[in-house]
């Protein structure tokens, strides 16, 4: 089975449908017809664009391009957290690059060569929307754990010198704060697992079905995902937290002002 | 005895204390006042290694506040906040949270250690059983001053502690800080408490001098 091609023209059709939206939005003088007819463009410009290159890279298929693919898609992902969390690029791009690694490579490895096992086990089908998925998921979750760490620290540092008096090694005084960045952090992703398939059906497993799949094949990737997002969410979240430590504190193990975007040594 | 030796501290350009001198000899009982950004947490925060020392030397029992100094220099010290932030758990657990650090563990307080201790605070020990953040003011400071004693600190960073405690809190902390051997080096506007330091120094824009 294969989902049934739309024809450009009743393709077109979509974006007559976007003018009953901006008409509701002129109509509440929100102001953000210009926004969204803007951000309409750029997605559609951009998928067309990854449409087109995933079906290159579909049909060469080589290991190398798929390897080079996901570390561009890493960068990428890791300049976003960086960016979005408030931090300083240049002082913890490493750190957090390997962070991410971590949780999407093991997991992702895991998926190719113990779970569903495609031949060749690097196929591009799977491996690079799979890769895609989890990266995605990690960003989203690696920004809220990286932006709730270390803006706690800074709010509370009277507590964590607190904890120095008392003793604390700085991975013990870290702790709690890491422990409520994460425990926050991973609050969307359980509550998603928990509703899923009551309130939502998947876009992954949407697409599945329409693509052809049969409903309980599809369930089964679908749940395959979710372990796997949520793996990849812990694992990257805790390595890019750890990882960082070393670059954010100075020889006294205070955190350094210079990991906070726009700040300056000094 | 802490010392600071022409101490300048600055941070992003703005000099925030500058040629500072001054010294303490163990068991006297300091205050710093001045207004509030004048330079006197800094002052504070320098002598545990929260600040960066830009000139001059600053020791605390014979030992410079330096990287490899500061594990040591920081076993003597303990901070006490205007408002101590507990956890969410049992007043005992949080009295008991540094022997949870691999640093003290193992050398846990006996329960009648603890108790000594409560009773020289004026704490009753049925609110150890309760929850820390139901506690007053006055009684989270003591517990925090507690958890020093029994960490066998020897100075006290006092900071602002008496803004908001109640009269029974307020003389039980005086008298303990006061009659105790430790060195207290502390913050305040409370006219009482300045009134029953050894010493006074007032500190304006970064520039310390010693009220006779």
């Amino acid at each position: 089975m294969e989902a049934l091609d739309i024809p450009l023209a009743r393709f077109a059709l979509l974006y007559l449908l976007l003018l009953l939206p901006l008409y509701f939005l002129q109509r509440l003088k929100l102001g953000l017809g210009r926004e969204v007819l803007i951000s309409v463009v750029r997605m559609s410009v951009q998928l067309f664009l990854v449409g087109i290159y995933l079906k290159y890279i579909f049909t060469i298929n080589s290991l190398l391009l798929n390897i080079l693919w996901i570390v561009v898609i890493m960068v990428v992902a890791n300049l976003n957290i960086l960016k979005k969390a408030g931090l300083a690029v240049r002082k913890l791009f490493w750190p957090s690059l390997a962070g991410v690694a971590c949780g999407t490579l093991v997991v992702l490895g895991v998926f190719l060569f113990l779970v569903v096992r495609p031949t060749p086990l690097y196929d591009a089908r799977y491996m690079i929307p799979l890769a895609g998925m989890l990266l995605g998921n990690c960003m989203n979750g690696n920004i809220l754990s990286l932006e709730r760490f270390y803006s706690g620290l800074r709010k509370s540092e009277s507590t964590f010198l607190s904890y120095l008096l008392m003793g604390a090694t700085l991975k013990e005084a870290v702790h709690p704060f890491m422990r409520e960045a994460i425990r926050s952090s991973l609050a969307p992703t359980i509550a998603s697992m928990m509703t899923i398939g009551i309130v939502s059906l998947p876009g992954m497993m949407t697409g599945q079905i329409l693509g052809g799949s049969f409903p309980l094949v599809a369930i089964k990737y679908q749940i395959m995902i979710m372990i796997g997002i949520f793996s990849s969410l812990v694992i990257s979240m805790v390595a890019s937290l750890y990882l960082s430590l070393p670059f954010a504190f100075d020889s006294m193990l205070m955190l350094k002002d210079e990991i906070f975007a726009g700040k300056k040594k000094g | 005895m802490i010392s600071f030796e022409a101490v300048t501290i600055s941070m992003r350009g703005r000099i925030l204390v500058q040629d500072v001198s001054f010294s303490i000899m163990t068991g006297e009982k300091v205050v710093l006042c001045g207004k509030s950004g004048s330079g006197k947490t800094t002052l504070l925060k320098a002598l545990v290694g929260g600040a960066q020392i830009m000139q001059g030397v600053i020791q605390v029992g014979g030992l410079s506040v330096l990287p490899e100094n500061i594990q040591q220099i920081r076993q003597d010290l303990a901070y006490i906040p205007q408002d101590p932030i507990v956890s969410q758990e049992t007043a005992a657990e949080d009295l008991l949270l540094p022997f949870t650090f691999k640093a003290h563990s193992g050398k846990e307080p006996t329960a009648a250690q603890i108790e000594a201790v409560l009773s020289r605070l004026l704490l009753d020990p049925a609110i150890l059983r309760q929850k820390s953040a139901t506690l007053s003011g006055g009684e989270k400071q003591r517990l925090v001053i507690a958890r020093a004693i029994l960490l066998n600190k020897r100075i006290f960073l006092a900071d602002e502690i008496t803004s908001a405690l109640d009269p029974e809190s307020k003389d039980a902390v005086f008298s303990f800080l006061l009659e105790s051997e430790h060195t207290v080096l502390s913050i305040s506007h409370d006219p009482e408490w300045v009134g029953r330091c050894n010493r006074v120094f007032t500190i304006d824009n970064g520039i310390l001098r010693e009220e006779k």
